[in-house]
């Protein structure tokens, strides 16, 4: 792993072991590697033992998955420099059509496919807005936040009553799906196991394939992309399609380990999940920078945070602030390597 | 200080055109708000009540003042401030914080609008020293923000005896009192921006501040001035709300976010700053107040106002991107 960052933040030059350590300890790997340590050892130094566990790590882990399958999804939209916020609406949205249609007596996998193509139809008005009429990406996906979260609610409110009177969510036990969610190979959820398989292919798609390349050319210099003859406008709205399935399976994979479709599941995740990738080198200011790797420790120091927050009993919200102050200094620390400073 | 203010500085003509663009917008957004009106009176002939008026300028009240903030920094090149609603918040529960110690109603509203001031500082010195962009800043500290004030208060109180709430309650010349705060700095940001050398220099830092750099206008100071000002507009906001809400809960800044950003796009400020109207702007406000009334009275539940407006929010800034595009000539 560490060799991997070592290469991600040295250049072609030969250098000394000694600048290649100072090197690769400034460099964003870096940054991340030292973020993390200072996380898993407060919470070692805090909670103790209890940290490492199996039982805990898998809490950890099984915390993660999800927040991982949709995050490397919506790392593509990051990646080709448009942001979509519209994704925690987007779960919620894609859970509740999902549920919606179980509970009318469709097929769970029909149901799945109609939650998903919904979702992408959503993710369509988003890319129409943004790549054929050049909306800002962060204003548009802000309006179909509110608006795709908004009609969550009015079809929970509308679901057939099931006993329970509450509206805010539609209860729902698919056992196929929940033993799924929940199966394990020794302390590690499968979730998490797919997840970071998924993590690897994409991590190899982006580096390694033409195609992830251009994505990269596109999110880092539009008008030299446009120039190079790439069909720039086709990269972002797939991009922009890519972050909204990995929301709608997201939503559906939440549906069979919570065992219910809650309106408010999901809610501040887009923010969560952007801060992690932040932290984790993607930008969401500028496309072009950023790696899958990065990402996925990203959300590892938000998840093993969350744990430690849970494990002594502090206010969840304590998280909030932890997350937003963490987003500054990364931003900050990008910036004093170069990084896109304001004026 | 004698370099040339930047309305001098443009060329007038350019100057005439921006206005008559800005009357195009203030006239179709009127026309789009009378037909909205126009069919919901076809539909429900008691929709022209006293009690939709009513509805309409509480409305207004609050998404009203915190557009005018939100614009400044629009209009600044500022890109967005997404903390304005915890600007907001913060002057509400200081406000009952102060009330609950027996300070007086002058010295507590004065107090409580400078601690929104004091956020907005925070926010323009992590813009202006740490070089960090305001939509990131903005971000973290008004999700951070809100997390503080949610574990600090749980909820806050607003004595109905209290001469706040009065405020909140009365009516002045037929429109609530607390309708009246939000006119008023309309018309003030309107002329600001317009004619005073300051407010000028405003719109030419969102508009190139290279340029006005080179002028002579100090980036850095314009930046904090944007900031805080917008954060203790957010405040002017806070005391509106505390008027009217008897309960104030820290979430409470979620439901506004949305209409004031609409309602900035809508009505034809730029993102890219430098460009908008505040006449506008109180236009713009007064359609989108007007949105979740004629969907009651459509029978709609209230549920679908948020799907509405995200929408809404969708196609303006779908129309004010082709239109910029349209401009340029792409």
């Amino acid at each position: 792993m560490s060799k991997n960052l070592t290469q991600l933040a040295s250049h072609d030059h030969k250098m000394t072991s000694v600048e290649k350590m100072k090197k690769s300890l400034s460099g964003p790997g870096g940054t991340i590697v030292l973020g993390l340590a200072i996380i898993i050892g407060t919470s070692a130094l805090w909670v103790g033992k209890m940290t490492f566990t199996s039982f805990n790590v898998y809490l950890i882990l099984s915390y993660l998955a999800i927040p991982l399958i949709i995050g490397i999804f919506a790392s593509f939209s990051l990646l080709a420099g448009v942001v979509d916020l519209s994704i925690g609406a987007m779960v919620a949205l894609s859970a509740v059509i999902f549920a919606f249609c179980c509970i009318n007596g469709i097929n769970e996998w029909i149901s799945a496919l109609i939650a998903i193509l919904i979702c992408l139809g959503f993710g369509a008005i988003n890319g129409v807005a943004i790549v054929v009429f050049g909306a800002n990406p962060i204003a548009a996906t802000l309006g179909s936040l509110v608006g795709l979260r908004g009609l969550a609610r009015i079809i929970s409110n509308n679901a057939p009553a099931t006993g329970s009177s509450s509206t805010d969510a539609i209860p729902l036990m698919v056992t196929g799906l929940n033993d799924f969610t929940e199966s394990q190979v020794s302390f590690m959820p499968v979730l998490f196991i797919i997840a970071l398989a998924l993590v690897f292919v994409t991590q190899g798609i982006i580096s390694m394939t033409r195609g992830g390349r251009h994505i990269r050319a596109v999110g880092g210099d539009i008008t030299a992309a446009r120039r190079a003859g790439l069909p720039t406008e086709r990269i972002k709205f797939l991009s922009l399609l890519a972050s909204s399935f990995g929301a709608s399976i997201g939503g559906i994979l939440y549906v069979g380990k919570l065992g219910s479709a809650p309106v408010t599941l999901g809610t501040n995740m887009e923010f969560t999940i952007y801060a992690a990738l932040m932290i984790g080198g993607y930008s969401i200011l500028r496309g072009g920078v950023g790696n899958p790797m990065g990402g996925f420790l990203g959300i590892l120091i938000i998840a093993v945070f969350a744990n430690l927050v849970d494990n002594k009993g502090l206010d969840i919200r304590a998280a909030d602030i932890f997350v937003g102050f963490l987003l500054l200094v990364i931003v900050y620390l990008d910036i004093r390597r170069g990084g896109d400073a304001f004026e | 200080m004698t370099h040339l203010s930047s309305s001098r500085f443009k060329v007038p003509s350019l100057r005439k055109s921006a206005d008559s663009e800005y009357l195009a917008t203030i006239l179709i957004l009127l026309a789009v708000w009378i037909f909205l009106v126009v069919i919901s009176v076809i539909n429900r002939s008691d929709f022209l009540s006293k009690a939709t008026f009513s509805a309409v300028t509480f409305n207004m009240c609050i998404i009203g003042i915190l557009a005018i903030g939100q614009g400044f920094v629009v209009i600044s090149g500022g890109i967005l401030d997404l903390s304005i609603t915890v600007s907001m918040l913060i002057t509400s529960f200081m406000i009952v914080v102060f009330y609950d110690r027996g300070w007086n109603t002058p010295l507590l509203i004065i107090v409580s609008i400078l601690c929104a001031g004091v956020f907005g500082l925070f926010n323009s010195i992590l813009v202006v020293w740490l070089r960090i962009n305001p939509l990131i800043v903005t971000l973290a500290t008004g999700f951070a923000g809100g997390g503080v004030l949610l574990i600090v208060f749980d909820r806050g109180l607003v004595d109905p005896k209290s001469s706040i709430a009065d405020f909140g309650t009365s009516h002045l010349f037929g429109f609530p009192t607390a309708w009246w705060p939000m006119a008023l700095l309309t018309i003030g940001a309107h002329f600001f921006f317009k004619y005073s050398r300051f407010g000028r220099h405003f719109l030419a830092v969102g508009g190139n501040p290279l340029s006005s750099k080179a002028m002579g206008i100090s980036l850095k100071q314009m930046r904090v001035a944007t900031f805080v000002g917008a954060s203790i507009i957010g405040g002017i906001a806070g005391i509106v709300f505390a008027g009217f809400t008897p309960e104030i809960r820290p979430n409470a800044g979620t439901y506004y976010m949305l209409p004031v950003i609409a309602a900035v796009v809508l009505a034809g400020f730029s993102l890219a700053g430098g460009r908008g109207s505040f006449l506008a702007l109180f236009v713009s406000v007064g359609f989108l107040s007007t949105i979740p009334t004629a969907l009651v009275f459509f029978g709609l539940e209230s549920i679908w106002q948020t799907f509405i407006q995200g929408f809404i929010l969708i196609i303006a800034v779908s129309i004010d991107a082709y239109r910029i595009v349209k401009v340029k000539g792409r």
